[in-house]
């Protein structure tokens, strides 16, 4: 039987990945807690609500998702573990969007 | 045969129209003649959009032969598509020549000094919504695409003749829109419209600029209760940059310019059902902006004092 892995699995079940966010080439806004990107070498906007650019700040090469995950429970004080779940996920999807969107430098 | 130059100052916008086309400039001066410039003067930016009849040396057929200050823009086989294709060369010239202004794909309305864009694609209603709000008092700078300017983050009115789909028609006659008094033309792109200008909706009709204080995303929803639900800044410079027709000449300067706008007014999605309901929901949300600008100046005005 084959097996597909999507790349949102592949990041998933990826626990070494440790992504890094893309700066050069891009121009940021920050809007309260949001920012809007312009990728100058793509001509492409991107919108980043909180959750996206809280990820991709903490995109530094040496943090996990799993990592971020947990620094951004402990940031919003979420004491429900069941959202931390969901959180995680969240972030996961969050690094694979940032990720087709060209804005963390590609996987080694 | 006589070559007639008409020259018109719409909005922002200065027109010179050359045709030995009778029809055509007849056309044309009946939606713009309260624009005419006696003078042959205009402000700032000015462009030339000429007509002709050709017959075509392979075919032998007639068409007509429109070109402006861009290029060779439009061949139409049709006089009843001239004059649509007429402002559709004026908007390339503004795309191209008018630097200062970002484009969008928007409406642009104003109410007591309230400066209103309604960004939205074909068949969001934004010239229904246009109209019918006009009809009611507000004032009208464009239909098809807002002119922002650049510097100062402004509506810049180009109160070119609403673009009315006869879909809609019945339901703006119900707002006592004269559109059956309006031209028949006809769009590739729309099928048969009338172009009914802003003047004869009111004469006072025609905004000034304004600073845009109040951003609206509709959604036409047939059959629901309009409501409206708020946007964050980034989000509103997001969608409206997806409207921008001309990011690419601004590219991340866009960006900047929208995020002022952004952070300098309110903006909503709006999901609009009926018109005249939707129309009241429009009338409450400017009132509020206006009472809540005034508010802030109270106590400027007091400290000047």
């Amino acid at each position: 039987m084959e097996t597909r892995v999507t790349p949102v699995e592949s990041v998933m079940t990826n626990r070494t990945h440790r992504p890094l966010a893309r700066r050069e080439g891009l121009q940021v806004f920050p809007l309260d807690d949001e920012a809007i990107v312009y990728d100058l070498a793509r001509d492409t906007v991107h919108y980043l609500n909180f959750t996206a650019r809280s990820v991709w700040e903490y995109c530094d090469g040496v943090r996990s998702p799993a990592d971020i995950a947990r620094i951004l429970a402990a940031e919003l004080a979420d004491p429900d573990a069941a959202f931390g779940e969901d959180l995680r996920r969240d972030i996961e999807s969050a690094v694979e969007a940032l990720q087709n969107d060209g804005l963390l430098r590609p996987c080694a | 045969m006589s070559v007639e130059r008409a020259t018109y100052q719409i909005g922002s916008v200065g027109v010179t129209l050359v045709t030995p086309i009778a029809e055509v400039a007849a056309a044309y001066d009946a939606l713009y003649a309260p624009f005419r410039m006696s003078s042959g003067r205009t402000d700032e930016a000015s462009f030339e959009v000429r007509v002709d009849r050709r017959r075509s040396r392979r075919t032998g057929l007639a068409h007509y032969h429109i070109t402006s200050d861009v290029e060779d823009v439009f061949t139409v086989r049709r006089l009843s598509r001239v004059l649509p294709h007429v402002e559709g060369a004026i908007n390339l010239c503004i795309a191209r020549y008018m630097p200062r202004y970002l484009l969008l794909h928007a409406a642009a309305l104003t109410r007591e000094g309230v400066g209103v864009i309604i960004p939205g694609g074909p068949g969001f209603g934004k010239t229904t919504l246009a109209a019918a709000l006009t009809s009611r008092g507000w004032k009208y700078a464009s239909d098809e695409f807002a002119m922002i300017d650049t510097v100062d983050g402004s509506i810049v009115p180009y109160p070119k003749a609403l673009s009315v789909k006869t879909g809609s028609m019945d339901l703006l006659k119900s707002f006592g829109l004269p559109v059956d008094a309006a031209p028949t033309f006809d769009r590739a792109d729309k099928g048969a419209i009338r172009l009914l200008p802003a003047r004869a909706i009111h004469a006072d009709a025609v905004a000034s600029s304004a600073r845009i204080r109040l951003v609206v995303f509709p959604a036409l929803t047939p059959g629901v209760e309009p409501d409206v639900a708020p946007m964050s800044p980034a989000e509103s410079v997001f969608e409206m940059s997806r409207r921008c027709f001309n990011l690419l000449r601004f590219r991340a300067e866009a960006i900047g310019i929208l995020s002022r706008v952004a952070t300098s007014c309110h903006s909503y999605r709006l999901r609009s059902g009926a018109l005249e309901a939707t129309c009241n929901l429009m009338d409450r949300l400017v009132q509020f902006i206006a009472a809540d600008r005034r508010r802030h100046a109270r106590p400027a005005a007091l400290s000047a004092a």
